[in-house]
């Protein structure tokens, strides 16, 4: 079983070109994805985003807006034509655009809806909600103030109809100072009823990094197993598999001594693509070094397993291939490899637990983002571990039925 | 000594083996003759137990092959038919790694390593990798891997497929020399001259089926004192043949067609007179003496060729 696995090792790391690029690809995959969800806006990414504006009013009002919103700094805002804007939004230019329609100040003034449109590409719904949260306050002051005003001098009025026209204008006006005053807005800012505070500290590996490396991670683990594993079909085709079964050998130490080379190779691909986040990205692997230890070879374990479960239930390499890259692209989909697992559908959420992916991902993210003690980490471990044996069972029961046709 | 008892073997609805009875004496060369789909591999995967027989026994120095293929596995050396062997290893390293598989290890393994290196004539190429040997250098390491252990028996399934003269050359002294140390070798191959040269016990299979066995003499006797006569045929001739009915004992061939038995006369006669008759195109007469080929031929209906 050891000279097998030896074997096998020698054999991998004789094929100088594929070893590069299975340990090359994880890296560039992991510098890639760590980018790309990063730009995504992770939670303490500050971009600002883009938004036109087409001012149909053309009042003091509507100019005041624009230059309010203009004035803000998440967002970069852009005038001009409805037409053109629209144009702009449907090809994917911009997220959205806020039309101020005409005779926004009378019905402002006359407490009517419905002045304000956004018109924006559902896609970008993410956009739309830092957009939204972005220009709601600014707006609400320059809008909601004058309306709260009358409303108040209204209230004023109803209360006390037979006051005198002289205090009453003084009243008036008082109001408009104190509004103008920008008290309100305070009020307003500090009445805010929802206090954030991020739970998880702001200096922290970024979200963006750790779903990169755990993601990618487990995704190439998988393709590389699976490489491995069709190496027992491989022997199969060029008799050797025939030559191994010959010997005096037990034909299960065959199938243990590809688990071992294979898992050999899993542990060390781990290392490296672990070894370049610290590196390049400074992930700090002294958080909990035996919890990432046990999750990353439970991790290495599950995935190794499973190639080996493929190369027991194939017939041919061309099997193997195409059931192999199926099963990975599925598990990697809805395992939170290729789409980080908070931003998919609750039920899709609960589908990820069938991954390999998912138990992963989830163990580093334990490590590394919630820094759960290892006691807490300990049932994904297991169940990792679990995966990994309940493959290799059923891999075996394969493998003993398929050994007749092998010759 | 192997003995083989009412051996059968089917695949779906083809029938490898059918009751086969064969018995190799020990320090025999064997020879197991046959065209293509004969059942030979099949034989010899039973023998090396990767195979279970559906009926039928083999025992092998006394011991049962069905109910103990782990201690026969010990006394057998099988050459694969293919090459199974390491490509992207060096000769020594596939060596190595077969013997570690039979338990050796240390001086012993390196020592005999190196012998079989020498006896194959591949020492100075030893650290270079499969990939870069010729074909008739991968089938001495191929025969290298089965004599690691030293074992008594051995089975070689066609082991000179596709090689080079030299080579092929190589592998019959280096046979030889088992043989005279005293090995059981059982042979397996469609090409005559092997057994000719090589065997001294011989059984004609095919079908599944033994049609005859014995020493060369022996069945070299089946055919004594008879003769051969080929009449050559044009092109044209021969394609009409293939669909035309003809005589039991007349044969058509490649070339032409065949009559074998005591009295030459008799036999150009009866061909002439089949020719003219159809109007086939005669273009030559060839006249020998029977041989093996002709026993393999009468009792397989098929001619002997790469
Ligand atoms: N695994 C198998 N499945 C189905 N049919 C098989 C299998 N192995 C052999 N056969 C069939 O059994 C018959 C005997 O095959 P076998 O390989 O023993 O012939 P052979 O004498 O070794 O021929 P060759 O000279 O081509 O190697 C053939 O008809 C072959 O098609
Ligand atoms: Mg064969």
């Amino acid at each position: 079983m050891i000279a097998i696995a030896l074997k096998d090792l020698k054999i991998i790391l004789g094929d100088r070109k594929a070893l590069l690029l299975s340990f090359l690809l994880p890296i560039f995959l992991v510098g890639l994805f760590a980018f790309v969800y990063g730009s995504m806006g992770g939670p303490r990414e500050e971009h600002p985003v883009k938004l036109l504006i087409t001012d149909q009013d053309q009042t003091d009002l509507s100019a005041g807006i624009v230059a309010r919103l203009d004035s803000l700094k998440s967002i970069r805002l852009t005038s001009m034509t409805l037409e053109e804007a629209r144009q702009k939004v449907t090809r994917g230019d911009y997220p959205a655009v806020l039309v101020l329609h005409k005779g926004l100040a009378d019905s402002i003034s006359a407490n009517r809806p419905g002045v304000l449109e956004m018109q924006y590409d559902p896609a970008r719904e993410l956009e739309m909600g830092l957009l939204q949260q972005a220009i709601l306050l600014p707006l609400f002051e320059l809008i909601g103030r004058p309306a709260l005003q009358e409303m108040i001098f209204e209230e004023v009025q109803g209360d006390y109809p037979r006051l005198d026209p002289g205090l009453m204008k003084q009243i008036k006006n008082n109001i408009e100072k104190n509004f103008r005053s920008g008290k309100v807005s305070q009020v307003l800012e500090n009445r805010n009823p929802i206090i954030m505070t991020p739970l998880i500290p702001v200096e922290r590996a970024s979200w963006a990094l750790i779903q990169a490396v755990a993601g990618t991670a487990v995704m190439m683990l998988l393709f590389s197993v699976a490489g491995l594993g069709a190496g027992l079909l491989a022997e199969r085709e060029t008799g050797t598999l025939k030559r191994l079964l010959i010997t005096p050998l037990h034909p299960m130490h065959i199938l243990y001594g590809k688990l071992l080379s294979t898992l050999v190779v899993s542990v060390l691909q781990l290392v490296v693509v672990f070894i370049f986040a610290w590196l390049v990205f400074g992930l700090d692997l002294s958080l909990n070094p035996p919890a990432l230890l046990l999750v990353a070879f439970t991790t290495a374990f599950a995935c190794a397993s499973f190639g080996i479960f493929l190369a027991a239930v194939s017939t041919s390499r061309k099997q193997v291939e195409m059931l192999s890259t199926l099963i990975i692209l599925i598990m990697s989909a809805i395992g939170g490899s290729m789409i980080p697992l908070p931003i998919m559908p609750a039920i899709m959420q609960k589908l990820a637990a069938v991954s390999v992916n998912y138990w992963s991902i989830q163990g580093f993210f334990d490590i590394f983002w919630r820094e759960l003690p290892l006691w807490e980490i300990l049932p994904r471990i297991a169940i990792l571990f679990g995966i990994g044996v309940l493959l290799i069972t059923l891999a075996r029961v394969f493998f003993k039925r398929n050994l007749a046709s092998l010759v | 000594m192997i003995k083989i008892r009412n051996l059968s073997k089917q695949f779906g609805d083809v029938n490898a083996l059918k009751k086969m009875n064969l018995s190799v004496q020990p320090g025999e060369f064997f020879g197991l003759l046959g065209p293509n789909g004969a059942g030979k591999t099949t034989t010899v995967n039973i023998l090396s137990t990767l195979l279970k027989p559906d009926e039928g026994s083999v025992t092998i120095n006394g011991l049962d092959l069905l109910s103990d293929p782990r201690g026969a596995k010990r006394l057998l050396g099988v050459v694969p038919q293919e090459l199974a062997l390491y490509d992207q290893l060096s000769a020594a390293d596939n060596l190595h790694f077969w013997a570690e598989l039979y338990g050796m290890k240390g001086v012993k393994l390196k020592t005999r390593i190196r012998q079989l290196l020498e006896l194959m004539g591949l020492a100075d190429r030893q650290n270079d990798r499969l990939a870069t040997f010729s074909g008739g250098m991968k089938r001495r390491v191929n025969l290298a891997v089965a004599l690691l252990h030293d074992p008594d028996i051995l089975f070689l399934d066609e082991p000179t497929v596709g090689i080079d003269v030299q080579s092929r050359h190589r592998i019959y002294e280096i046979l030889g020399e088992l043989h005279r140390e005293g090995k059981t070798i059982v042979y397996t191959t469609h090409y005559l001259e092997e057994v000719e040269r090589l065997c001294e016990k011989i059984a004609i299979i095919d079908h599944g089926e033994i049609k005859a066995e014995g020493t060369l003499e022996s069945l070299r006797q089946l055919v004594q004192g008879e003769s051969e006569v080929l009449v050559v045929l044009d092109d044209s001739s021969i394609q009409t043949a293939t669909v035309e009915p003809l005589p039991a004992d007349v044969r058509l061939m490649d070339e032409g067609l065949l009559a074998t038995g005591d009295d030459v006369n008799d036999l150009v006669q009866k061909l002439v007179t089949i020719c003219s008759a159809r109007n086939w195109k005669i273009r030559d007469i060839e006249l020998k003496t029977a041989s093996l080929e002709t026993v393999f031929l009468q009792l397989t209906g098929k001619e002997l060729r790469d």
